[in-house]
């Protein structure tokens, strides 16, 4: 699927969706960061609880997408290659969920980064400069969206963030690096003998 | 007629954040003198003690102001977030301004001329009251911690230099 039809799509299934106030999902999501930093002592585990909330949630986003995008009438093709996948999800699925849209850059066959330069989650943030926060990946919660979202298409990936615009850089990466093409199947207790 | 120092203070009357805008002129003070712990901010910008002083005496007069508005028609118009002149001191006058959460911020002009351009001191508290929002909404910021914040800083020098500067040119 091209690149602007991939834009495109995602520009019209935006604007299906029922919208919520900016401002509130930014605050939500900020004492959500918040009461983690409480219960939590370590920012490696603040990010890896993040990481499990975006899971549950892109686990469930995928499906909203789909249906969503049949009920509209758009094809959205299997995806021949990785680099297709990447552009469907940052043209079509970041604008319907986020409306925002984000940039793909290839590195190889199996890997890709995510260019996101608005970041509504991040709305107001600003971290405190004390040395322990440089590893806080605030906005982690993608990471978990996109490995969840890729698990129920077979495509077992790993995202990392590389860069954080809250932690002084231009704009926000994500790594996505493509680890195994799942196969479909029950497991071994169903197989027929 | 230039700005000399803003201060912001609390419900409680807690100082909240407090800025010099000449603090190189005043290294008189020690860290033994700072009574409210503004010495160690990360700005590297102290309040000197003595306007320090008399920007929380001034705090009575804008007591006296705010409570006998609460007595009165109560705090309905736009207006009436603005208190005006709080208390003349040797050189320089004090204004106040409070929000409608009973935040307080004040403002020590050096006054040069008999005039008060009091039309671009209320757009510089109305930028102010913005900047402090603004501070509000991120998740890190205490509800009742001093105000540390670099966006916040540099967002109060910006306005205190256009306050400065359309003054400054107004007099010359």
């Amino acid at each position: 699927m091209s690149k602007s039809t991939a834009a495109a799509n995602g520009h019209s299934l935006w604007q299906k969706m029922p919208k919520a106030n900016a401002e509130l999902f930014a605050l939500t999501y900020g004492t959500l960061v918040t009461e983690l930093v409480r219960d939590y002592e370590s920012t490696e585990d603040i990010n890896e609880q993040l990481e499990k909330m975006g899971y549950s949630i892109g686990v469930r986003c995928v499906d909203e997408f789909l249906a969503k995008a049949d009920q509209a009438g758009m094809v959205i093709p299997p995806c021949r290659a990785f680099a297709e996948t990447a552009e469907v999800m940052a043209k079509t699925g970041f604008r319907m969920f986020l409306g925002v849209s984000a940039e793909v850059q290839m590195i190889s066959d199996s890997s890709f980064s995510l260019l996101i330069y608005e970041n509504p989650l991040s709305l107001f943030v600003e971290l405190p400069s004390d040395p322990k926060w440089k590893d806080l990946k605030y906005s982690n919660l993608y990471c978990g969206i996109l490995r969840g979202s890729l698990e129920q298409v077979n495509l077992r990936v790993e995202c990392t963030f590389v860069k954080d615009v809250l932690q002084g850089d231009d704009v926000n990466e994500i790594r996505v690096d493509l680890k195994e093409v799942l196969v479909d199947g029950a497991g071994e207790e169903y197989q027929e003998e | 007629m230039s700005l000399q120092c803003l201060a912001i203070i609390g419900k409680t009357n807690e100082p909240l954040y407090m800025m010099d805008v000449k603090a190189e002129e005043d290294p008189v003070t020690t860290n033994e003198d700072d009574a409210f712990g503004f010495g160690e901010s990360q700005r590297g910008e102290r309040l000197s003690l003595d306007k320090e002083f008399m920007m929380h005496a001034s705090i009575d007069n804008l007591e006296e102001a705010l409570g006998s508005q609460r007595q009165g028609k109560g705090r309905a118009s736009a207006d009436s977030k603005w208190i005006g002149l709080l208390c003349p001191m040797e050189e320089s006058f004090i204004y106040g301004y409070s929000t409608s959460t009973n935040i307080k911020i004040l403002a020590m002009i050096s006054d040069s001329t008999e005039d008060s351009r009091e039309v671009h001191l209320k757009t510089l508290f109305a930028k102010v009251h913005n900047l402090f929002v603004e501070y509000m909404l991120n998740p890190w910021a205490g509800l009742q911690n001093k105000i540390e914040s670099k966006k916040f800083d540099s967002g109060i020098q910006e306005a205190v230099n256009v306050y400065n500067e359309t003054n400054g040119i107004a007099w010359a």
